[in-house]
């Protein structure tokens, strides 16, 4: 028997189940609203998508659980799994889809989503910044050796201004401002 | 024609290789050679397909040149090629009962393949055997009896209708017995068919009428068959007509009986979905397109009612009509009476019967009905009158599981796809649907794509089984699922559950089963003579089945059998004929004792005991009806009645043979050492 | 002959210049004339597809209208900007709403996306428009049948249907210098350059694992058609053998550098001595 006294916090187990409330039945809709993005319910959860992976292995939710979750609802998993931030963009999956799924280019809408929604890796936001800052994802360093091959010192033809111009009124602009 | 020398044997024994079913394992050629000198034998070769036509030449041209009394081949089981060796030996003036073989296959070669050495010794037993039995078999000849150009077909679903129509069309006069009012089956029942949605009566109305029109069909609605009677070459039938109790010839369909009359019954035709009258039609194109009455809710003879007697405008209907009995002679008989959803009631664990929002798959599919309960409307029983906004279809309900019924339903996947096809066009949006499922069966023509389609048009698709359902005080319906597809248990709600409900056989099919000599497979449905070579033919001569009552098929599998099941019986029928080979028990009068205990084992009931002139008793043995079994040839007390081709002495012979060639080597390995031949 | 807009992006130029290089002589030697395209935009690759999806079509569908007034195709070295230009070009192509959208955006700068002038690879240039025959023709120093491993790179593959290449082209392109196509299992693997900035060990294994399906198979050399898988192949190869002990040896050249050698250019002409692992060894394998 137990003694009569100070009640103990209820352990803080997960054995409940999804509840249907917690689905969220648009999410499906948003993403095939989104480029290439249409095929997403043709899915019949074979996960081919899985098996084409070369990483799936390490990865706690499969390509093709990201995909039901996705057409289930289950959005803010899918939109915080560090999963889809992992995707090589290798295209394999989307390549062997039997139903024409482009599965890759989905996680590219999620990842889009994700980050709208603060949800982004900083080394990424890190990317974004030098973009906009240099104009250019890599800069010459050694122009002697361009010299030496006869070519222009400099990175020929690119304009670093259209793509701060560009980029600074899009959603790039926003994340390196710090805003959303 | 070989003379035949009294009492001397020439057998020939040939060996087929069977490809490398035989010859792989054991050496056909040496078999073969061991029995040149075999008692007996005139003649041995070895083939490497004796089935072929080089190997059948062989065997005509030995007939005749050795003058062959008997003919043994070890080849496979003569389930596959005895009759073409029979024919052979006929066309050669060879008594097709001078056959003899020795299964190396099926019984050695495929038991043995591993130990090609105890092969070898059970194929020589094997053939020595067939041998000895050869040397003692007899001619047997054959009766030929009349077969009448007329069918019956037990069941007017869409396969007993195109059988019908197909027998009438090339002039075969047809029985259509249907134990319902009308005919139709179930798919009078549908409001679409799957996959191309087409509308089911508009497709299937044309053919009812045919049927009625048809000046070979003699339609025998509410009827059904009590007794069938081999007679010879045709079968004797008994059917009782049900009274209906409105005359069919002179009801003009008015419906005054239907809208005066005062009682009401449970409406079988949508599924217990509601009420109909007690004198009703089932649907607007019935056939026969006129009233009946329902015995069982009319109120005539409980409380003298005759409402309906008095409003008819035609003096139509008459309560003291009794059922009728007719009897008819026909050359051959189709059943296809089709199937049954499984009774709710067996799944608890789904809340059937319990709760009142789930639903079996043929009551939504009478709600998607424009003649149905609802007028095609989706709305919660019992009131019907809310949509749910949410239905889950749990697919395979008491389906491929071996606590209910182990076999799949084969078209409930389509037609749940189909039926939530059609929701979503009727609703959008506003019925949120899922299709919790486990495996998804869309073998047919064009099946594939219209899953596809359905998902596309946002039906939800969850994998897996649900468990712990229960009924909320709202009367929705929640239980939990391990969705497969994402990895996480879910616990999902619904206003409405739709059950694809596992199939039966219909009800009586074990009986009329039993009363046609044609064997049931597992779960009670008709069985085949071969699942792929003789998909409509039975084991009983003359007597074939079509669509859903041989196993859970859809409309084309349905029609397509009906039209094998016609073509079938119109080759058994226009032949005019039937042969029957005499291979039967016979009597013999001087040893019979008239104790009657073959009558007794008999399971066709062939046998009959008869008076003799002294007034002592004789068994008598119908070769119509004897199926060769032997049951009476054990049983006979004083060897009286004899199961000709596997008389007690044959099987004596072939048994002895093999015994002693295993013997005789198990002798001379001993005094050799041990090296087997 | 033809003449193209090069969209050289900013890595070949940046880091690659023994890749511009070769491909600039190359291009010579058959006639093509290649123009720098000007005042055009880096294409952001992968992570501004991740994070922009807005911004990185419109970047790129900017530079897709520049090259439209330029009448040319729009060729270029890099199978990251091959595939940000192609997949934003099918998306344009086919998605008429998105096109108007854009159009609105680009109509501010006085540009308009037209699709007229078509994303092509460098590779894919020479085998449809120069042609295995003309090339083989040219062919003055072909190698001994040497294996080569063939990288392809994710982005110039897939996905098929927008990027409409198949990996034999770049086989054929390689057999014609008279080099021996080294099959290996992990032909189709990625060498692991997106995931650089989230996952730096992930991505190091996946170039090592290639490395080594290469190296297994037995391939003496390895070509490359992109400056990021370059990056992964040839320079990840000195980090490999430095913090974990694993060395291939195994050099990587880019392909132009390969066709340009056996079309008798000398190795500083292709810039052989900037190839991180020692690419000279292949000089060795002249059949003449
Ligand atoms: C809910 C549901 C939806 C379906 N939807 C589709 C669809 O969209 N497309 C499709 O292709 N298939 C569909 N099917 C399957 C279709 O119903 C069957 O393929 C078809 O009905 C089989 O035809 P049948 O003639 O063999 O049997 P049935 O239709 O069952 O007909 C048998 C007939 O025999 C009668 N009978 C039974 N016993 C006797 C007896 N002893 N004496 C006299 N008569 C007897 C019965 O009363 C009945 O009229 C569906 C089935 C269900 C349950
Ligand atoms: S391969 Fe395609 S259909 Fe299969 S699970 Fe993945 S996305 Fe779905
Ligand atoms: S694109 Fe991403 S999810 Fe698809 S196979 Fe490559 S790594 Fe896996
Ligand atoms: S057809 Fe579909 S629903 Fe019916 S038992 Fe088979 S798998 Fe289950
Ligand atoms: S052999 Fe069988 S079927 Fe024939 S009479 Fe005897 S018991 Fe009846």
């Amino acid at each position: 028997m137990t003694e009569i006294g100070e009640k103990k916090e209820l352990p803080d187990v997960f054995i409940d189940p999804i509840d249907m409330s917690e689905l969220d039945r648009g999410f499906r809709k948003e993403i095939q609203s989104m480029p290439n993005g249409e095929e997403l319910s043709a899915c019949f959860a074979c996960s081919t998508c899985t098996s084409a992976c070369p990483i799936a292995n390490i990865w706690e939710i499969k390509p093709h659980q990201l995909i039901r979750m996705i057409i289930l609802g289950i959005r803010e998993k899918v939109l915080s799994s560090k999963e889809i931030w992992l995707c090589l963009t290798c295209f394999e999956c989307q390549e062997r889809c039997p139903q024409g799924v482009r599965v890759t280019d989905i996680f590219f809408d999620c990842k889009n989503l994700a980050t709208e929604e603060g949800m982004i890796p900083a080394s990424i936001v890190a990317l974004g910044k030098e973009l906009i800052e240099k104009g250019q994802l890599y800069t010459v360093t050694a122009d002697w050796e361009r010299e030496d091959l006869d070519l222009e010192p400099d990175v020929p033809g690119l304009s670093t201004d259209a793509v701060k111009r560009v980029l600074g009124s899009t959603r790039t602009g926003r994340l390196v401002k710090g805003g959303r | 024609m070989p003379k035949k020398k009294k009492d001397e044997h020439r057998i020939g024994v040939f060996i087929c290789s069977c490809g490398t079913n035989i010859g792989g394992v054991i050496n056909v050629r040496k078999l073969a050679r061991d029995f040149k000198d075999y008692p007996g034998v005139s003649f041995t070769t070895s083939n490497m397909f004796t089935c072929s036509k080089d190997g059948q030449d062989k065997i005509a041209d030995m007939i005749k040149e050795k003058e062959l009394t008997g003919v043994v081949i070890g080849a496979c089981t003569p389930k596959l090629h005895e009759q073409l060796f029979r024919e052979i030996l006929e066309e050669n003036g060879l008594n097709p009962f001078r056959l003899a073989q020795a299964n190396l296959r099926e019984h050695d070669t495929w038991v043995h393949g591993d130990n090609p050495e105890v092969a070898y010794k059970v194929a020589y037993d094997l053939v020595a055997g067939a041998i000895e039995r050869a040397k003692t078999l007899e001619d047997i000849g054959f009766e030929e009896y009349p077969v009448d150009k007329s069918v019956l077909v037990i069941g007017a679903g869409i396969a007993g209708i195109q059988s019908a129509l197909d027998l009438a069309d090339k002039g075969i006069k047809v029985y259509l017995v249907e134990k319902y009012t009308s005919i139709g089956g179930y798919m009078a029942r549908l409001e679409k068919t799957f996959p191309t949605l087409d509308c089911s009566m508009c497709i299937l109305s044309p053919k009812l009428s045919a049927v009625e029109r048809h000046k070979n069909i003699e339609l025998l609605s509410y009827s059904e068959v009590i007794e069938t009677e081999r007679d010879y070459g045709n079968f004797k039938v008994r059917i009782k007509k049900k009274p209906r109790y409105v005359s069919i010839d002179d009801c003009i369909n008015c419906g005054a009986c239907e809208r005066n009359c005062p009682a009401t019954g449970l409406d079988e035709w949508n599924l217990g979905l509601g009420e109909r009258k007690a004198v009703y039609t089932p649907f607007p194109q019935a056939v026969p397109g006129v009233y009946f009455l329902d015995k069982e809710s009319c109120t005539h003879w409980t409380d003298g009612c005759t409402i309906c007697a008095e409003k008819c405008p035609r003096d139509a209907i008459s309560y003291d009509v009794e059922p009728e009995e007719i009897e008819l002679k026909v050359g051959a008989i189709v059943a296809a009476t089709g199937f049954v959803e499984m009774d709710i009631e067996e799944l608890p664990e789904y809340g059937g019967g319990k709760f009142a929002h789930v639903l079996t798959a043929g009551q939504y599919g009478r709600l998607l009905s424009l003649v149905g309960p609802t007028e095609g409307k989706i709305l919660l029983p019992p009131g019907f009158e809310q949509s749910p906004k949410r239905i889950a279809y749990i697919n395979c309900a008491g389906s491929r599981d071996e606590n209910h019924r182990p076999w799949c339903c084969n078209f409930g996947c389509m037609y749940t796809l189909r039926h939530a096809e059609m929701t979503h066009r009727l609703y959008g949006d506003d019925i949120d649907q899922w299709i919790v499922y486990h495996e998804l069966r869309a073998g047919g023509k064009e099946y594939e794509q219209f899953y596809r389609r359905v998902r596309e048009s946002g039906v939800q698709f969850v994998r897996g089984f649900p468990s712990d359902m229960v009924e909320e005080k709202d009367g929705s319906i929640s239980f939990s699922v391990f969705d497969q597809g994402t990895g996480s248990l879910l616990r999902l709600n619904f206003d409405m559950v739709v059950l694809t409900m596992a199939v039966d056989p219909s009800p009586g099919a074990a009986h009329l089963g039993h009363m046609l000599g044609v064997d049931r497979s597992e779960g009670g449905f008709m069985k085949e003579l071969h699942p792929k070579l003789e998909p409509v033919n039975t084991k009983s001569r003359g007597i074939f089945i079509a669509g859903a009552c041989q196993s859970p098929k859809d409309i084309p599998a349905s029609v397509a059998d009906g039209k094998a099941a016609a073509s079938a019986a119109a080759s058994h029928v226009l032949k005019g004929k039937v042969r029957v080979q005499m291979d039967k028990a016979v009597v013999d009068e001087t040893l019979c004792i008239g104790c009657g205990l073959c009558e007794k084992v008999c399971p066709f009931t062939a046998i009959s005991m008869t008076l003799r002139d002294d007034e002592s008793q004789l068994a008598e043995v119908s070769s119509i009806l004897c199926t060769g079994c032997g049951k009476c040839q054990v049983v006979c007390p004083t060897g009286a009645i004899k199961r000709k081709h596997f008389t007690t002495e044959q099987i004596e012979a072939e048994v002895l043979g093999l015994i002693s060639a295993h013997r005789k080597r198990e002798q001379a390995e001993k005094t050799s050492g041990g090296v087997s031949s | 002959m033809s003449t193209y807009s090069v969209y050289i992006g900013c890595s070949v130029p940046a880091n690659y210049p023994n890749y511009e290089a070769s491909m600039y002589k190359v291009a010579e030697l058959f006639g093509l004339t290649l123009e720098y395209l000007e005042d055009v935009a880096c294409c952001g690759s992968p992570n501004l597809r991740a994070m922009d999806y807005w911004g990185w079509t419109l970047v790129n569908a900017r530079t897709l209208a520049i090259a439209d007034s330029t009448e040319h195709d729009i060729v270029t070295p890099c199978n990251g900007c091959f595939g940000s230009l192609k997949d934003v070009y099918h998306l344009l192509k086919s998605d008429t709403d998105y096109r108007n959208r854009i159009n609105a955006e680009l109509e501010r700068e006085g540009l308009e996306f037209r699709g007229t002038s078509k994303p092509r690879h460098f590779i894919e240039v020479l085998y449809t428009d120069v042609g295995l025959e003309s090339i083989r023709k040219k062919i003055t120093k072909p190698f001994d049948g040497i294996g080569i491993a063939i990288h392809y790179g994710c982005h110039l593959l897939r996905p098929g249907d927008v990027t409409e290449i198949t990996p034999e082209i770049l086989s054929e392109l390689v057999r014609v210098t008279g080099a021996d196509v080294v099959e290996y299992a992990l032909w189709k693997q990625c060498c692991g350059a997106t995931v650089l900035p989230v996952d730096e060990a992930l991505a190091i294994r996946l170039a090592r694992d290639k490395l080594k399906s290469m190296k297994d198979a037995g391939a003496a050399f390895a070509t490359v058609v992109c400056p990021a898988c370059c990056n992964q192949l040839d320079l990840q190869q000195l980090g490999l053998r430095e913090s974990y002990g694993e060395q291939f040896d195994l050099p990587i050249l880019f392909y132009p550098q390969i066709l340009g050698l056996a079309l008798g250019l000398d190795e500083d002409e292709v810039g052989l001595g900037m190839n991180r692992v020692p690419a000279k060894p292949i000089l060795q394998h002249f059949s003449k």
